[in-house]
């Protein structure tokens, strides 16, 4: 993985690798459609084997990260501040992040290959292939995203750090349109990310998220017992 | 009469398109929604048994079994799709009169959001249980879902936001429709959303997937 480093600064880095590269195989979105790999309608696991053999050889996706220092930080029970501008991330978020010391922004993107696969769906109106292409790439922007929080993870235990888990404007009660601020402290176009007038990130399936670091915080699993979005894909994807 | 009604309702609940159709694999090399509409056409049966006691009953155990959480979307998605083609070979006798979709419904969605495979897959579901769609597309404004509303007079507008962001602007959309006609009703759809939320805009209902949605156009006579 580390051969795949573009290195930015000892604080901001990008990387970009592809599918081989992350623990996800096509039993593990089989199960997360909801089946066995005994169960699954043929259409489904045909489909599922082309679309992820086609993202396998098409997509290259980058992730990359920008961590702000204590000096830039301050947390508190609903909002933390990261230079001066203060994201008001509510409580379920706060409580998890407060007791960090630093703080660490990540982006991970698939790129424009999605898009492009998905836009030939749409025009065959393929509607099987669009919904199994959606989810495909949601669950492979979810994995790349797992795999940059274990590299910082990895990096942050020789500083004697941990990590807490992570959380993206857009859920757990932080509003989306908080992503403008968000993105405004990266790199312009970090990872070849940028955003819509609706705080809608370009390419779609893309994930951000702050990370918080200290000696003593946790990762903690997602509250999502306390959360009214009783549809919101992290109660399926953790619970 | 019965053999074939019989045959379409099985392929239709299976998703057997047509003959060269591999899925499902018992049914390999045997006859599928396209062959069989067209044989129940030729055996002058009406189309509107084809469509009802065939098609739309072999959809009623799709629905069914989603419901009840023995299939899962993408096996709707698959008889959806078996649907349609017989939908097509149907379309002249929609055209003529001599039978006739369950309604019509506007799908739409809202304006700066430009996320449409939700949409689109409710709109797939929504026309193979026999539903007629005026599909406005993404990025509606109030006005347009107005001027659909006025133009093809339906009683009820669907429509979906992906984003925490786009999902604010369907309140000033709600309020709008509701403004002139208090009578439509507004059902929303989209992953940021909740009831909660629907009840906050005065939307009428708020659905998490399109078989719920489903259900309650046909169970309402809407």
């Amino acid at each position: 993985m580390d051969n795949d480093l573009i290195q930015k600064s000892s604080d901001v880095q990008e990387y970009q690798f592809n599918l081989n590269d992350l623990n996800l195989s096509q039993a593990y979105i089989i199960k997360s459609l909801g089946y066995s790999e005994l169960n699954v309608p043929d259409p489904v696991a045909e489909n599922v084997k082309s679309i992820f053999e086609y993202f396998r050889k098409e997509m290259k996706i980058k992730c990359g990260y920008k961590r702000f220092y204590s000096s830039d930080v301050k947390i508190y029970k609903s909002n933390f501040s990261v230079q001066d501008l203060s994201f008001d991330c509510k409580k379920i978020i706060g409580k998890y992040l407060i007791g960090s010391e630093s703080l660490v922004f990540i982006v991970a993107t698939l790129g424009d290959v999605f898009e492009k696969l998905l836009n030939t769906f749409k025009s065959n109106n393929d509607y099987l292939e669009m919904f199994l292409s959606d989810k495909i790439a949601s669950d492979i922007v979810e994995v790349a995203a797992d795999r940059l929080e274990m590299i910082i993870e990895e990096k942050l235990k020789t500083e004697s750090l941990k990590v807490t888990n992570r959380y993206s404007p857009g859920y757990c009660g932080w509003d989306v349109s908080e992503q403008k601020k968000f993105f405004s402290l990266l790199p312009f176009g970090f990872c070849g990310v940028t955003l819509s007038e609706s705080a809608m990130m370009i390419p779609i399936k893309s994930v951000s998220a702050v990370i918080g670091i200290g000696k003593n915080v946790e990762r903690k699993d997602y509250e999502c017992s306390i959360c009214d979005d009783e549809f919101c894909y992290k109660r399926k994807r953790y619970e | 009469m019965e053999n074939i009604i019989k045959q379409l309702s099985y392929c239709i609940e299976k998703g057997k398109v047509n003959i060269s159709s591999n899925h499902p694999s018992e049914l390999a090399g045997k006859p599928g929604v396209t062959e069989l509409t067209n044989e129940a056409l030729k055996l002058k049966i009406k189309p509107e048994v084809i469509l009802n006691d065939g098609l739309l009953s072999g959809m009623k155990v799709v629905g069914e079994k989603f419901r009840d959480g023995i299939i899962f979307l993408p096996e709707v998605l698959i008889s959806a799709k078996a649907m349609n083609a017989a939908m097509e070979i149907l379309r002249p006798y929609f055209i003529t009169g001599q039978i006739k979709l369950k309604g019509k419904i506007i799908l739409g969605t809202v304006e700066g959001d430009l996320h449409d495979i939700g949409k689109n897959i409710v709109k797939m579901v929504l026309e193979g249980a026999g539903w007629e769609i005026v599909d406005l597309g993404i990025n509606v404004s109030a006005d347009k879902f107005i001027d659909a509303i006025s133009r093809h007079k339906v009683n009820v507008v669907g429509m979906s936001a992906l984003l925490s962001t786009t999902m604010l602007n369907m309140s000033n959309i709600v309020k709008k429709i509701k403004t002139q006609f208090p009578d439509v009703k507004i059902v929303l759809g989209g992953a940021p959303l909740t009831r909660e939320f629907a009840k906050s805009i005065n939307a009428d209902y708020y659905f998490p997937d399109p078989q719920s949605f489903l259900d309650y156009l046909d169970n309402n006579h809407i």
